[in-house]
């Protein structure tokens, strides 16, 4: 299982959930050495995974150029079976070509390497797995030989993926046909997959300069289907002025009312002064119809269960990076975003009905200050 | 010096430099370099891959060496890391791919008594190889030479550990090769049938050509 992280600060950053590369060296006396190059060339562009090939006692990459089926050709021209099986020659050239724990290695040979012994330290630390197939003694056919790989290195699947989203972000848009729901405190963005491979676009806005999402994704690896905190990646924020500005002049005051209300679970509602027992969670996105219905599920959902029967409601917009309070529908004075979260932590008690046209919603922490999407209207709620 | 790839000066006293194998010489008289260490395993391994010569299965010559980490060196491990099991002719094609040369009787004696008695010639070999950070090939020899520097060795010795017969030479080809343990004992001399015989517990030197 290998997680690569592409961050395009322009647009979105993408989660690519793959099976861990293939370093190929096979034995240039086996037979059917056109068939397995193809083989595991068809399997690296099925998982798009990357894809490293040598012959053992040959120095150079075998490239997946026009001609690639002549390798018998190659063998005969350079002599490689007289090359032996040496593994050397490969470590010395081509081990520098892939990143380490990038890739499984898999060797296919037909008797001992001699030099094997020599470099375990190195495949240690370059390779995630090691597959040897010592084929000297077995003969087997090549289709024989498929199935077993079929089995051992490409039953790979991913049944299901969850992000979780540490404190502090803001989705301003989330990945399609992922289930959206809040438990523990956080953010958790589920999908079944099924698939050999996946690709999760996103964007992430925050206040730290790195944020942390968990992954959480069920393989269907063999033999056993496993269920394993793959990674935790770090992403910038985006880089958009708005959102810079926002937050370098939050981040501190941010910080300090996230550890604040870390510190006392229980917090005075700014609002009414009474004790809420404010939830950690917070929903942003661009899409109308996953906005919509984000929030119809936060807020309709705790009025149905009863734990938020004082909830209250500020509904506000921002224009000009500007945000402009709306209580008891009275435009209030502008605010700017540096100041708005002191600001919304002095006013007063306010009393407003539930909006019938919520365009967005917050459980506890908005008042922190986390959104900044501008020409946009917003409802806030408040506990 | 036609293959020398790089030199530099440790001491006054001696100069190194790595040959085209992958593993250090040392200057020993006027413009010659003799390998600091026999012939190993690896640098016979390269020859093999590099050549792929027809008249050599590559197991043969390998069968009397048994393969394992130059981490996990041991002092029992130290005859088969040192390549045996040649006769003189195919010595001499893996010298002659290298540009280098089986030594001469005069020329190993004077190495032998100038270098090799010396006991701090292999730690001297082991901190030049490691001033030569571009270096890739062959990782197994620096490996190598720090095994045998934490084993306490000295170059005259790992004669002693190779074979316990002396060869002396009186034409060339120089088969099968080198060893010189002491005055003492005699050995066996080798002429132009050397070629034909293999001998099982020797290894060889060279110096590179001029």
């Amino acid at each position: 299982m290998k997680l690569y992280v592409k961050d395009n600060k322009l647009e979105s950053s993408r989660l690519e959930l793959r099976r861990a590369g293939v370093f190929l060296c096979f034995d240039a006396s086996q037979p059917n050495v056109d068939d397995i190059y193809n083989y595991f060339d068809s399997k690296r562009q099925h998982f798009k995974i990357p894809f490293i090939c040598g012959i053992l006692g040959f120095e150079e990459q075998i490239n997946a150029l026009p001609g690639r089926n002549n390798i018998s050709k190659l063998i005969v021209s350079r002599k490689i079976i007289q090359r032996g099986r040496f593994l050397t020659p490969i470590v010395e050239n081509l081990f520098c070509k892939i990143s380490d724990k990038d890739s499984d290695l898999v060797l296919i040979h037909s008797g001992s390497i001699c030099d094997l012994a020599d470099w375990q330290d190195e495949i240690k630390a370059k390779f995630v797995k090691v597959y040897q197939y010592d084929t000297e003694n077995l003969e087997p056919l090549f289709e024989d030989l498929q199935k077993q790989w079929d089995h051992e290195l490409f039953n790979f699947a991913i049944n299901d993926i969850s992000l979780c989203l540490e404190d502090g972000l803001i989705y301003d848009y989330y990945p399609d046909d992922f289930e959206v729901k809040i438990d523990k405190a956080k953010c958790i963005f589920t999908r079944l997959y099924n698939e050999n491979y996946a690709n999760v676009d996103f964007k992430v806005y925050g206040f730290n300069p790195k944020v942390k999402i968990l992954l959480d994704i069920t393989l269907n690896e063999s033999p056993h289907k496993t269920s394993e905190i793959v990674d935790i990646c770090s992403i910038q924020p985006q880089d958009n002025e708005l959102s810079k500005v926002l937050i370098e002049s939050s981040a501190k005051e941010f910080s300090e009312l996230v550890s604040a209300y870390k510190a006392q679970k229980i917090s005075p509602c700014p609002f009414c002064g009474e004790a809420h027992d404010f939830s950690v969670a917070f929903f942003c996105d661009k899409k109308r119809k996953h906005r919509f219905d984000f929030a119809r599920h936060i807020v309709f959902s705790e009025i149905e269960s009863e734990i938020n029967n004082d909830s209250q409601y500020v509904i506000f917009h921002q224009k000009n990076n500007l945000i402009y309070f709306q209580v008891n529908k009275r435009r209030l004075s502008p605010i700017t975003p540096n100041r708005f979260i002191i600001v919304a932590q002095k006013l007063p008690p306010i009393q407003v009905n539930i909006s019938s046209k919520i365009e967005f919603c917050e459980m506890a922490q908005i008042y922190a200050g986390l959104f900044y999407d501008q020409y946009d209207t917003y409802v806030l709620v408040l506990r | 010096m036609k293959l020398v790839q790089r030199r530099k000066n440790i001491n006054p006293q001696r100069e190194f430099i790595i040959d085209s194998s992958g593993a250090p010489a040392v200057k020993f008289n006027d413009n010659k370099y003799i390998g600091v260490l026999p012939i190993t395993r690896y640098q016979f391994e390269r020859f093999i891959w590099k050549t792929a010569p027809d008249w050599c299965h590559y197991k043969r010559p390998l069968n009397a060496s048994i393969p394992f980490s130059p981490l996990n060196l041991r002092l029992e491990h130290i005859t088969y890391l040192f390549m045996t099991g040649l006769n003189a002719e195919e010595a001499n094609l893996y010298a002659e791919y290298f540009g280098t040369r089986i030594p001469s009787l005069k020329e190993w004696d004077c190495a032998y008594e100038t270098l090799f008695v010396k006991n701090d010639l292999i730690f001297e070999a082991l901190r030049f190889m490691k001033m030569q950070n571009e270096v890739k090939e062959d990782n197994r020899v620096l490996k190598l030479l720090e095994g045998i520097h934490r084993l306490g060795l000295v170059r005259s010795e790992l004669n002693t550990k190779i074979s316990e017969m002396v060869f002396e030479f009186t034409e060339k080809p120089f088969g099968e090769i080198y060893l010189k343990i002491s005055d003492r004992e005699s050995g066996q001399v080798l002429g132009p049938n050397a070629q034909k015989i293999k001998c099982e517990k020797s290894g060889f030197s060279v110096v590179l050509k001029e």
